[in-house]
């Protein structure tokens, strides 16, 4: 019986690290997980945040202190009411987690009274209520006023460090300073610029025509 | 007791013990497992083999383009167009570069689909049955097999009817550094684009080997045909293979939604600005060069050649190579 033990435990000893082995050599590149957002939880924290009058709705005149909504309006408003409910949030959240997308291409353009603004440093914040999920991302305009947002690559697998340059989906507020040059404080810290980040749309480049 | 011994020693010349049993299945198992590995990497080279030869027929074909024509393909409209044989190449044709080359791939019956016929509802249709081929020359074998996959539910196309799945392409030509890879879907109609008034978007930024309506010229090419992309892998996330679905379902990816003949469109224009990626579960980036392969993605020149280039290939280096006139010398980090 010693001997049977033996054997079964040397047997059972060689069979788990091969089966280890053999999955680790066929499973390909490294997946990218989804930010982990709570469409709820995330839904009712934007809510008790924007909601001045209490009555369970976001307005336009409300969201106009979250402006990443506001400008993808038509996108949560699947009844057309001019309001934002709970629900249509919630449900636009969970589409980023049911989509499967860890993350997604972003650019942008920036000028500064009509031409291209050289040495800009852009800043996309995460909305306090998605905070705990996405990362913020950066980027500092190029000769064309060009750049490619990105978060840190700490977040990113290992086989990805050179990829530089994806973001998070999510609604941002947008802040644009540059070291010599004053930028009006309406886009910094009074930002009015927001953007949703969202690969089902297609619009992965951005273009803010910033003025005086 | 020596009579017990003996039985024992009788029933285990007739059998295999349970040990015995496992100890064997234990080897068969370990012999598997070590030429496993080797046969699937014995396959993939093979389909990688395959792959650089597609690209092959490709610029090939491209060439010739050039050759009766005088400039390479153009890029097309916009991704609501697709090819019409009656509009012929260069700028007046609203399909991109993969329908202009197909005369050159031998692909003439697909590409004339619709040739001649004045019946607008009939045309549409044809153009239609045109767009639901997939000719396999433009399918990575690593990728998925060679059939038509879901094109996006809300697609509205201007010359043709929707079709529900349709060709698409593996590969994708390079635009250059732009920071996007696509912008226009097009104008509402033909007689409106080719009215006095209509403006086309501006394209200047498209430094590559073509962009919408762009007939761009071999000797446009300034920093040498052998150093400038022409096409190549693009990437793709895996869940998006077997076609797109509808917009924010979990195998949606605008880098894959339209069909293969439309015009200017990220599915098969990808620029070099954005580094190259394996395709994997999560990301979406419609912008970026990359492939199925482990280790390195596959790029023709402008001369015709195809390369191997590693995803680790420096960055800027990248960048310089999908631009035609940058006057840099951009290193050969390829293989």
């Amino acid at each position: 019986m010693k001997k049977h033990q033996a054997i079964r435990r040397l047997t059972q000893g060689c069979v788990g690290p091969l089966l280890v082995f053999l999955i680790g050599c066929s499973g390909g590149p490294t997946a990218v997980e989804v930010p982990p957002i709570q469409p709820g939880e995330a839904a009712r924290g934007a809510l008790s945040k924007y909601d001045a009058n209490g009555d369970g709705q976001l307005s336009t005149e409300e969201l106009a202190a979250c402006p990443g909504i506001l400008n993808a309006m038509g996108r949560y408003d699947k009844d057309d009411d001019q309001q934002i409910s709970e629900q249509e949030l919630s449900q636009r959240f969970a589409m980023w987690v049911d989509g499967g997308v860890g993350v997604t291409t972003l650019a942008c353009q920036v000028t500064f009274n009509r031409k291209p603004l050289t040495g800009a440093q852009i800043q996309l914040i995460p909305e306090s209520y998605l905070a705990d999920a996405i990362e913020p991302a950066i980027g500092t305009t190029d000769s064309s006023g060009s750049t490619i947002l990105a978060i840190d690559t700490a977040h990113l697998p290992d086989d990805m460090q050179n990829l530089r340059g994806v973001v998070h989906q999510g609604v941002f507020r947008v802040e644009i300073t540059h070291p010599e040059i004053k930028i009006p404080e309406k886009y910094n810290s009074q930002t009015t610029l927001g953007m949703e980040v969202s690969a089902d749309t297609g619009k992965n480049m951005v273009r803010w025509e910033l003025t005086e | 007791m020596r009579l017990s011994s003996g039985t024992r020693h009788k029933s285990s010349l007739l059998a295999f013990t349970l040990v015995e049993l496992l100890v064997v299945i234990a080897i068969i198992g370990v012999l598997v497992a070590l030429l496993l590995p080797a046969v699937q990497a014995a396959r993939e080279s093979a389909r990688r083999a395959q792959c650089v030869n597609k690209l092959k027929q490709l610029s090939l074909s491209v060439m010739i383009h050039e050759g009766t024509h005088g400039f390479l393909p153009s890029g097309g409209w916009g991704w609501n167009w697709v090819g019409d044989p009656d509009r012929g190449f260069g700028l007046s044709q609203p399909g991109g570069w993969t329908y202009a080359i197909l005369p050159y791939l031998e692909q003439e019956t697909i590409w004339s689909l619709g040739s001649g016929i004045t019946d607008r509802a009939a045309k549409r249709q044809a153009l239609s049955r045109m767009n639901e081929l997939q000719p396999s020359a433009f399918i990575c074998p690593t990728r998925r097999g060679s059939q038509p996959t879901g094109v996006k539910t809300h697609w509205s196309p201007r010359n043709c009817n929707f079709v529900e799945s349709s060709g698409k392409s593996d590969y994708a030509i390079c635009i250059g550094d732009a920071f996007d890879a696509d912008d226009f879907s097009g104008p509402n109609s033909a007689r409106v684009a080719e009215g006095p008034r209509f403006r086309w978007p501006d394209v200047e930024r498209y430094n590559g080997v073509c962009n919408m309506r762009s007939e761009i010229r071999l000797a446009q090419i300034l920093d040498g045909t052998s150093n400038t992309y022409l096409i190549g892998d693009k990437y793709l996330r895996p869940e998006s293979y077997d076609g797109v679905g509808s917009i924010g379902s979990p195998t949606y990816d605008t880098g894959d939604n339209e069909t293969l003949f439309t015009g200017f469109n990220r599915d098969f224009q990808r620029s070099s600005r954005y580094a190259p990626l394996q395709d994997r579960p999560g990301p979406v980036l419609p912008y970026s060069f990359g492939s199925a392969h482990p280790g390195s993605f596959n790029m023709s020149m402008c001369d015709g050649s195809v390369r191997g280039i590693g995803y680790d290939i420096d960055l800027e280096t990248h960048r310089l190579l999908g631009v035609r006139d940058d006057g840099a010398v951009a290193g050969d980090s390829g293989q």
